[in-house]
């Protein structure tokens, strides 16, 4: 069988297992074609014709008459390996995907775990600064508080202050006020006084004339006249002056 | 090809396929036991108030204000002359100088301040300028409040005159500069402002402020023919006290 070429179904079909080609009644030699040739080769010898059973043929003419048909053995291989050949590729690459993901997961997991201890320390941190925001929540509040009655006082002190300072300012005009009166005062006595002592200059000018008179001494009371006149003259002009001015 | 040697040969594909499909499929440990997190503290509930504080405007102290800074600058002058008694108002330049006009030095036979709060100051040196109606009084004493001298004005500028109207309380009026004419006929060098502030007699001296409280001119007079207040520019005062051209106060009658 191996010397045939390895195609053993074709083999099997000829061999003692496979059913006889010819019957009895036909001829024990098939017809062959006009133009197709055995393959036989012409040294060969002719196999024994047997005078009681068929003759068996090594090989059937019609597989001689087909000598370019590739093997069915080879083709069976060559899909099983290429089957093989994906198999062993799918399997490479799920083999990489796996272990892909496994590092993946690896990766994700510890950056979690890093994820994990900042949210705790940020936790953390919330925790203090809420804590912070709570005392400063009630500093505020006590602020306000306090601010509430500051300002409270403060707007009754600046009330205070601002009437403490009309007040002031009052007084301030009064006695300004009052100082002015005191300098005027001030002036007019020093105008009357002077008034008054034009008037003694005048009235003791007039004792004089009448001196004089009493005297019988005419010339001397004619020169204290005019002098006595002058006096009350210039009493009476600064009077007048002093009444125009204050009056 | 026999069949055992088939059978071996699709055991090792199949055991190759199995190793290459289980080969990357690791076993990764379990997350750490959850650890027990206290729970955040509750924030604190802020006063209703609070919020209501931060809308609050602190009321203005009178301190600060324009007001009493032109209430404590302005000073009441007393002119004790041969003429009488005559009042007016300056304000104050520096501590130890006052500002006023010529006019009411003239004629002194003394002079007397009164502050604000009715305390009195000395009077150390008193002279005037040579033109215009401006004076300086040097004060034995400080002065309460020194005033912040201002820039030009212009028409329509919001002004504060400042003053102790016939002798009187001091009072501050408002108006508006409605321009600035030729100094000349009023015997004023340069400009003077004429604005619609009311002033009486007793004002002249005082300051002219601007919205800032800032002194942009010294009220000397008030025109007959329209009734407007006429003030000199500061500009001028600052002249005058750069120049240096003053003179003693004008006696009795020679004014």
């Amino acid at each position: 069988m191996d010397d045939q070429g390895g195609c053993d179904g074709l083999n099997d079909s000829v061999t003692g297992q496979g059913e006889p080609l010819g019957s009895p009644d036909r001829s024990p030699f098939p017809t062959i074609p006009p133009g197709l040739r055995t393959l036989r080769g012409p040294a060969s010898p002719a196999p024994p014709v047997s005078a009681e059973g068929p003759i068996v043929l090594d090989e059937p003419a019609v597989q001689i008459a087909s000598p370019t048909q590739p093997p069915r053995r080879d083709w069976r291989l060559v899909a099983a390996l290429s089957i093989t050949g994906l198999l062993l590729l799918v399997a490479g690459w799920f083999a990489y995907a796996a272990h892909a993901n496994e590092e993946a997961a690896g990766e994700w997991k510890q950056r979690s775990i890093e994820l994990e201890e900042q949210v705790n320390g940020l936790r953390t941190l919330i925790g203090e600064r809420s804590a912070q925001l709570n005392d400063r929540t009630r500093q505020a509040n006590r602020l306000a508080t306090n601010l509430r009655a500051t300002r409270g006082a403060l707007e009754r002190s600046e009330g205070d202050v601002t009437s403490l300072a009309r007040r002031q300012r009052e007084l301030a005009n009064e006695k300004a006020q009052l100082e002015d009166q005191r300098r005027a005062l001030q002036q007019q006595a020093g105008a009357l006084a002077d008034i008054a002592s034009r008037y003694i200059s005048c009235k003791s000018s007039l004792i004089d004339v009448i001196n004089a008179l009493i005297d019988q001494d005419y010339s001397s009371a004619s020169y204290e006249i005019d002098i006595a006149n002058s006096r009350c003259d210039s009493a009476a002009s600064a009077l007048n002056a002093y009444v125009a001015t204050y009056e | 090809m026999s069949e055992r040697l088939r059978r071996i040969f699709a055991w090792v594909v199949s055991v190759l396929t199995f190793s290459a499909l289980v080969a990357g499929c690791g076993v990764t440990d379990p997350p750490p036991e959850q650890q027990a997190r206290p729970p955040l503290p509750k924030l604190a509930e802020p006063d209703p108030d609070l919020e209501a504080l931060s809308g609050v405007k602190v009321p203005r102290l009178a301190r600060d204000s324009a007001e009493r800074r032109a209430r404590r600058l302005t000073v009441r002058v007393r002119n004790i002359g041969c003429e009488g008694l005559a009042t007016g108002s300056g304000w104050a330049l520096s501590r130890t100088l006052l500002v006023t006009n010529r006019h009411v030095l003239a004629g002194a036979d003394s002079l007397e301040l009164n502050t604000w709060d009715g305390r009195d100051l000395r009077v150390s040196t008193a002279s005037v300028g040579r033109l215009g109606d401006l004076g300086i009084v040097g004060v034995t004493g400080r002065l309460p409040q020194v005033g912040a001298l201002g820039s030009a004005v212009t028409s329509g500028d919001r002004v504060t005159a400042v003053g102790y109207p016939l002798g009187g309380e001091l009072r501050l009026t408002t108006g508006v500069i409605v321009d600035l004419v030729d100094g000349s006929k009023f015997g004023i060098p340069g400009r003077v402002i004429r604005l619609t502030a009311p002033v009486r007699p007793g004002n002249s001296g005082g300051p002219l402020l601007d919205r800032s409280a800032k002194i942009v001119g010294v009220i000397f007079a008030k025109e007959i023919a329209t009734g407007l207040t006429l003030a000199i520019p500061i500009a001028t005062l600052k002249a005058l006290v750069g120049s240096g051209d003053l003179e003693p106060v004008p006696g009795c009658g020679l004014e």
